[in-house]
């Protein structure tokens, strides 16, 4: 679609294996600096859940040569913004700051990547926060524990079922020569790939990247998780009751492949076709024509190993849950026997054609695009690629992958009912 | 022995670009930011019309009728506007603000002309259709048990209500009873009477000029005829004389939310550029004392900060964090030093210059794409900011210094005229709260609790 940049860059690795991606892009004087470390809650062992995301805590507590949380001073001081992020596949590092302080950039994360400072007062200090963090985003939060029991229900396999913020007496447990052990397992050049996009000279950007980088051994030995999940042959259904839930909500998923594969391109697809937009299947028929549901999400989200194709939404008061799940059921299998209209494929594809264009909005877009197909597609090239992967989906694919996913005998049900507090 | 970091390489300026205006004959005006690095346009609509305008035993009427224009005109009915947005992958947005709603419509460059006609029907043919009205009513009811549940909803409702009791400023959220009163007239009377082309921009921001951005207002736009209503005046809200805990009883809590809030300065006043710089030495960011003392030093929180409210007539500098509930008579306590100390003895020169510096920065990212940039000044126009505000800005910031920051906070930064919301179990927190002085009761829908 030629509508659609073509985003340049250019890819190296450096002798101690880190993989450097970098992106021109001299619009605004901006660059976007991001580390992604192939680590995310799925490399835990049982006992140790947490320490993934309690790691991306501790890499803002200083290293040999920033102090503790200077890493963020500095990169205030420069004007810029920083945060980090874990998933069940990765951890992400990134800061976007005016271009001429990318040498900053540079040396803070070669310095943590290094040399991180693991004591036990840090490690105790960022314990206590994340068990804060768990309990404002989870448990004080409507459908917050919900929203972890899903995952625990749906996967057979440790790896992706148990939450990634971890579990308080795992938390509590855990101790520092863990914590050094974990670093030096996983958070080397190694087990990293680093991206810089923004106004910058590529040839003396790299130059810099092998000054600050290329002195740093890789000591990683990682240990890539069996992800693989036993097919499901019968529907699993719990019921959780939520003192803070306001109105029933209903979490569902139906196994499918992983991000990249035809499941993926289909079913994103698909979920555009029932959930994209107020002239959805499922918005005209629950919303709409019913005034059933209040909140409606639908589709894959991004992991490297087994998805589920996820629907999720709120119940309005007083209506039955099964007649919402049996009207889904009647489009989930319409949609099986006879495909979708070509006017709803036709409407996808622009709907992704447009993402894809809008994505290319930011330097910190693009290069968190760039770390995102490096990392989990193992494929950087997948970036100008895999646009082509959704348009090329016909509507006989999305009938047969509709026909194999959409088997109730696949699905896992979780229904949150709001508990009476008084 | 420690190395220290890297220097800086050669600044590179950054222009705020010029950006045309164009009115029209009905004094609707259009604004362009040229931009074709991507094949798109945004499109926003600003109008004078906001919370402020709904009634006073009706503070859901305001967002009905935005809610309702892209549920049927005397064009198109509600799915059949729905399918032109998802046909052409147009993204719609209508957001309601305080004193002002934007209308906004991002689409491919080579859809434009079908979103410039689809918008200037939403916003002059609108219908408020009887059905419609009911299902949104439904769900919206619906939505406020949803926001109930939430700590930070309440917490803002409750310091909405105590700083601008009777006044415009405390139409934040919405009560049940609210919906009970929407009626399609009441939606049609109150569009009548605001919604008009003077004193509203059209932003056109991409891939596209002014002659052809003129060219297709004209078009859709130039016959909507101005109805001759004015701004709506109202008072500058009273002030506060002292300190109030408030304590909101939300029973199980497991984690207290506090926000904690001073009155400051409406959003022209040229003060504001120190009042910005202090807030962002308390609590702008994950550098600010707040965040350091209540996060880094202590670990009560995940996350403290503080953040400004600024409307025409008035401001807020709001100060927040959710605590263990274990510490919240000191995490308050906290709060309340850090905010008089800055007042105290003036910031460390780095702690100022990083401050500015993160302002600075945030305002380069937002000049990113030509949607930001055309946000930007759609709001200095619609607030009457001079002409050179954006041009000035970097400058100005960077020139408050270390004295200006205390004087400001001396002035502003006053704990004994703050008013402060916890939200949290009673049983849990009442006794240590009582240290502050009287607390006042109330329950999640807003009703007084006997202390």
């Amino acid at each position: 679609m030629s509508e659609v940049r073509t985003v340049e860059f250019e890819e190296h690795y450096l002798s101690n294996g880190l993989q450097v991606i970098l992106h021109a892009h001299g619009r605004t004087p901006l660059v976007h600096v991001s580390v992604h470390y192939r680590v995310g809650s799925s490399y835990e062992t049982p006992g140790r859940s947490g320490f993934a995301h309690l790691f991306e805590h501790m890499m803002f507590q200083g290293s040999e040569n920033v102090g503790k949380a200077q890493h963020g001073l500095y990169i205030d001081q420069a004007g810029g913004r920083w945060n980090a992020s874990t998933s069940k596949d990765r951890t992400n590092y990134f800061e976007t700051l005016p271009s001429h302080y990318l040498d900053l950039a540079l040396w803070l994360e070669a310095d943590r990547m290094r040399s991180l400072a693991i004591t036990a007062e840090n490690f105790e200090n960022q314990r206590s926060t994340v068990i804060e963090e768990k309990k404002q985003s989870y448990d004080n939060r409507p459908y917050g524990l919900s929203y972890l029991r899903f995952d625990e229900l749906a996967y057979s396999n440790w790896a992706y079922a148990h939450p990634i913020i971890g579990s308080v007496e795992d938390l509590e447990n855990a101790r520092l020569e863990d914590a050094l052990e974990f670093h030096r397992r996983y958070y080397g050049p190694g087990n990293a790939a680093l991206v810089i996009s923004g106004d910058i000279d590529t040839k003396e950007t790299l130059e810099r990247v092998r000054q600050y980088f290329e002195d740093t051994p890789d000591r990683t030995s990682v240990n890539h998780p069996d992800l693989s999940e036993e097919d499901q042959t019968e529907e699993k259904r719990e019921i959780l009751k939520d003192r803070l839930a306001p109105l029933p909500a209903v979490s569902m998923g139906y196994q499918m492949g992983h991000l990249g594969s035809d499941d993926y391109y289909v079913l994103s697809l698909v979920a555009l076709v029932v959930a994209g937009g107020d002239s959805s299947r499922f918005y005209r028929k629950l919303v709409y024509d019913q005034n059933w549901i209040t909140s409606l999400y639908a589709g894959p989200n991004q992991y490297r190993g087994p998805e589920l194709f996820r629907i999720t939404f709120q119940i309005q008061e007083k209506v039955d849950p099964e007649i919402i799940l049996a009207a889904i059921d009647e489009e989930l299998e319409d949609i099986a026997v006879k495909g979708v209209t070509d006017a709803e494929l036709e409407k996808a594809r622009n709907q992704i054609s447009s993402r894809f264009i809008s994505r290319m909005s930011t330097v910190s877009r693009i290069g968190e695009l760039l770390a995102h197909y490096a990392v989990l597609h193992d494929d950087v090239h997948m970036i100008n690629r895999e646009l082509d992967y959704f348009l090329a989906v016909t509507n006989e694919q999305i009938r047969s992958v509709a026909a194999r996913v959409f088997d109730k005998r696949r699905r896992t049900l979780l229904l949150t009912v709001p508990e009476a507090t008084q | 022995m420690k190395v220290t970091p890297p220097g800086p390489g050669k600044v590179k300026n950054i222009d705020y670009p010029e950006v045309p205006c164009q009115p029209l004959r009905n004094d609707l005006k259009v604004l362009v930011v040229e931009d074709s690095y991507l094949p798109q346009v945004a499109l926003k609509l600003i109008l004078p019309f906001g919370r402020i305008h709904s009634p006073h035993d009706n503070f859901a009427l305001s967002e009905l009728v935005v809610a309702l224009l892209k549920e049927g005109t005397t064009n198109r009915g509600s799915r059949e506007i729905a399918e032109v947005i998802d046909q052409w992958a147009m993204e719609y947005d209508a957001d309601v603000y305080m004193e002002k709603t934007i209308l906004s419509l991002k689409v491919l460059r080579r859809h434009l002309e079908r979103a410039v006609e689809l918008l200037s029907d939403l916003v002059r043919n609108p219908v408020f259709p009887e059905q419609e009205l009911e299902r949104t009513v439904t769900r919206w009811r619906s939505q406020l048990v949803s926001d109930r549940s939430d700590p930070g909803f309440l917490a803002n409702e409750r310091l909405f209500h105590a700083f601008y009791p009777d006044h415009p400023y405390r139409k934040v959220s919405v009560q049940p009873e609210h919906l009970d009163l929407c009626t399609r007239e009441k939606a049609q009377e109150l569009y009548l009477k605001w919604f008009s082309p003077q004193k509203s921009y059209l932003l056109f921001a991409g891939d596209i000029n002014l002659e052809e951005a003129t060219r297709l207002s004209e078009r859709y736009f130039e016959d909507w005829e101005a109805n001759g209503t004015g701004l709506l005046d109202f008072p500058q809200p009273d002030a506060v004389r002292s300190r109030r805990i408030l304590l909101i009883h939300r029973p199980h809590s497991v984690q207290t939310r506090l926000l904690v809030g001073l009155r400051i300065l409406p959003r022209t006043d040229p003060r504001m550029i120190p009042v910005r710089v202090t807030n962002q030495v308390l609590g702008g960011g994950g550098s600010s004392r707040l965040f350091m003392n209540l996060r880094e030093d202590k670990g009560y929180t995940y996350g403290a900060y503080s953040y400004l409210k600024t409307y025409s007539k008035d401001g807020l500098l709001l100060a927040g964090a959710s605590v263990r509930t274990d510490t919240t008579r000191e995490s308050l306590q906290e709060i309340f030093k850090e905010m008089e100390q800055l007042g105290e003895s003036p910031p460390e020169e780095e702690e100022l210059q990083r401050s500015k510096s993160e302002i600075i920065g945030a305002f380069i990212r937002q000049m990113e794409t030509p949607g930001s940039i055309g946000s930007m000044e759609l709001v200095r126009r619609f607030l009457g900011f001079p002409e050179d505000y954006y041009r000035r800005f970097i400058p100005r910031i960077r020139a408050v210094t270390a004295e200006q920051v205390k004087e400001t906070a001396q002035e502003f930064l006053r704990a004994s005229r703050s008013i402060a919301v916890v939200v949290a179990d009673r049983n849990s927190v009442e006794k240590d709260l009582q240290e502050f002085g009287t607390v006042e009761i109330y329950d999640t829908k807003g009703e007084p609790l006997s202390g």
